[in-house]
């Protein structure tokens, strides 16, 4: 008996002792102290003592573009160090390139803060806006793919073809019966057999979605959200899509933007643009760009899809392309019915015989490619084969 | 006493003759860089928690140790273990504070493996040695010493052959740890060999 009351009473004192030495190791090493984060020399916030500077720069309202959220994938957020820059981590490595990492650049999402700093930011970045956005409409292009208006913050909307918006989904449960597919798409949906599917998220989460926007959206803000689906049973669906996909006219949706995202780099050269999937969003938008501005030689965009019902925007590029103005637009399905007259396959393959083969110098072009890894992969190798540099081929994955 | 030193860091090496700790040996030996500070970091943890647990054994644990205190019957040696490891636990995270505060890339380069010693079966072992051979204080800040910088030692070394490794050309089925595998018991061989020197 005696043994086991003062075997207790050691082992409590001793585990005391050692929480109290923790917490005063605690006190001496890792204050909670504020950092200085000055701001092209002219403005300065506050951070404290460990925080990730994309996190204490959030806090202070400043959006630096980021699309994963500060998981270390995207490399969208990177800022320059004005002084001295600390040793680049293994993710600063991976996703920025040497001259970058010499240059003073790191990302905002890996830079611990110690000591104060300074950094430059770009106009456009101090600029960006967040808000609580109202849902104007939401209306499913396919069983999958939904187009979701929200109004913008200010009149007009200032945006460039290209650029993306972060939007958060606060944490709670999603449930995917809650979706309203549409009248057109509604036995599509059904037959999909995922309705009774819901995903629950303990924190917000926050994803990019590029802008859709036409030159003269200027009331609000255009996205196209495709759900992601489980990649297998059991799994639970993508956690922001879910949210958006979810939205009815009047909710309210925390967003911010608009994020600089690929552009439109030399005018002056023949434009292809190569989609599939929601990768429309941003190759509407700068196909919309160009036809309003009257580029001068020939645009050509190849969409893939894999049946009629996934053909986004149909209408609006047929008569676009119609209209004589230089563009040309050709779909293609992969599994397309009996009543499709159109092209048919993957995309890669009808780029190559419709366009790549046909072309006199296909290597004076430039390609904006957007889509899924995989058919971007099969359209660079393509590109490759016909002698077209990586320096014509600018692409955005969703991955 | 250098006796003791030596025989720690070269024949009774915890990493190639007991083969403890082998899970932060093999995947921290990929830089010599990372190993150094692993290294250093093993030396510093062993040469705490040696005499740490020593004391601690000594004065409370043992079979008689609170004699003073009107005990003398009392016998808390079976606390050694949760003990051992609770002091272990709390040296490394002090650890992990000093290294985030003054040397964050080593921090970073560590990753996981840093808190990991505190499960990391060399530095139990040796506190368990030290009492199962009954060291006294001296002896067991030798041993602590003495045995960090062999397992140290034995990881820069597989760390900078791994580097080499780099460039040869090994069979596909060895690459990575097969082969890491085969240089720690070629490793372990050699010390066996210094076997009574000191
Ligand atoms: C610059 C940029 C622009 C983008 N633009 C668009 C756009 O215009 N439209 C658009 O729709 N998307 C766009 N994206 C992609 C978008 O940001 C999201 O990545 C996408 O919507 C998925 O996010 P989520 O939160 O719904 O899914 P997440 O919750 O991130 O899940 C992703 C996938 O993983 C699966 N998953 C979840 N848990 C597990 C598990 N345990 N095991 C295996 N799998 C699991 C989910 O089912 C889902 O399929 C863009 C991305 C970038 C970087
Ligand atoms: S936020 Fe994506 S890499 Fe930093």
């Amino acid at each position: 008996m005696s043994t086991i009351v003062y075997s207790l009473l050691l082992f409590v004192a001793f585990a005391t002792l050692l929480a109290l030495f923790i917490l005063l190791a605690r006190r001496w090493l890792v204050p909670d102290r504020p950092i200085a984060i000055r701001l092209n020399s002219d403005r300065q916030i506050t951070g404290h003592f460990g925080q990730k500077l994309l996190q204490a720069l959030n806090e202070c309202d400043i959006h630096l573009p980021s699309a994963c959220a500060g998981a270390g994938t995207c490399g969208l957020c990177h800022v320059h160090l004005t002084h001295t820059a600390p040793p680049p981590t293994p993710i600063d490595k991976a996703l920025l390139n040497p001259d970058q990492i010499r240059s003073g650049e790191r990302l905002a999402c890996q830079l611990s803060l110690r000591t104060d700093i300074e950094i430059t930011l770009a106009d456009e970045v101090l600029s960006t806006s967040s808000w609580q956005a109202r849902v104007v409409c939401n209306r499913s292009l396919s069983p999958l793919i939904h187009e979701i208006e929200l109004a913008a913050d200010t009149q007009p909307f200032q945006f460039e073809s290209g650029d993306f918006m972060q939007l958060t989904a606060p944490a709670g449960t999603t449930l995917l019966k809650d979706v309203d597919p549409g009248d057109t798409h509604r036995a599509a949906w059904q037959s999909l057999n995922i309705s009774q599917l819901g995903v629950r998220s303990e924190h917000p989460q926050t994803r990019a979605y590029s802008l859709a926007n036409r030159p003269e959206d200027t009331q609000s803000v255009i996205l196209m959200i495709r759900l992601a689906l489980p990649p297998a049973p059991g799994v639970a669906p993508g956690v922001v899509s879910s949210y958006l996909c979810t939205r009815r006219p009047g909710d309210r949706v925390e967003l911010s933007g608009p994020h600089r995202g690929f552009r439109i780099v030399d005018e002056s050269r023949e434009l292809v643009f190569v989609g599939g999937g929601v990768g429309m969003a941003p190759l509407r938008s700068m196909i919309h760009r160009q036809t309003a501005r009257q580029h001068a030689l020939p645009m050509n965009f190849y969409y893939g899809a894999r049946t009629q019902a996934d053909l986004l925007y149909r209408e609006e590029f047929d008569s676009l392309s119609a209209a004589e103005n230089g563009f040309s637009w050709t779909p293609a399905l992969s599994e397309p019915d009996p009543s499709w007259s159109g092209e048919q396959g993957f995309i890669h393959t009808v780029l190559r015989k419709q366009f790549l083969d046909a072309h006199p110098v296909p290597a004076s072009c430039d390609y904006y490619l957007c889509g899924p890894p995989l058919m971007i992969r099969a359209v660079v190798d393509e590109l490759h084969a016909a002698g077209v540099q990586d320096t014509h081929i600018y692409k955005d994955e969703f991955g | 006493m250098t006796e003791l030193f030596v025989t720690a860091i070269v024949a009774d090496n915890l990493a190639l003759a007991f083969f403890l700790g082998m899970c932060t040996f093999l995947a921290v030996s990929r830089r010599v860089a990372t190993a150094v500070g692993l290294g250093i970091c093993m030396i510093v943890v062993l040469g705490l928690t040696l005499p740490l647990n020593q004391l601690v054994y000594t004065h409370f644990l043992r079979p008689g140790a609170l004699a003073g205190w009107g005990l003398p019957e009392l016998d808390l040696s079976f606390l050694t273990l949760v003990c051992a490891i609770g002091l272990i636990a709390a040296v490394v995270q002090v650890l992990e504070m000093l290294l985030y505060r003054y040397v964050p890339e080593l921090f970073d380069a560590l990753g996981v493996f840093l808190p990991l010693i505190t499960v990391n079966c060399a530095i139990l072992g040796g506190s368990l040695f030290m009492v199962e051979r009954q060291y006294t204080l001296a002896e067991s800040a030798v041993y602590g010493i003495g045995s960090g910088i062999g397992w140290a030692l034995a990881v820069i070394m597989l760390a900078a052959i791994r580097e080499r490794l780099e460039f040869s050309r090994i069979p596909e089925g060895l690459r990575g740890l097969g082969i890491s595998f085969i240089v720690t018991g070629l490793l372990s061989l050699g010390f066996a060999s210094l076997a009574g020197a000191g």
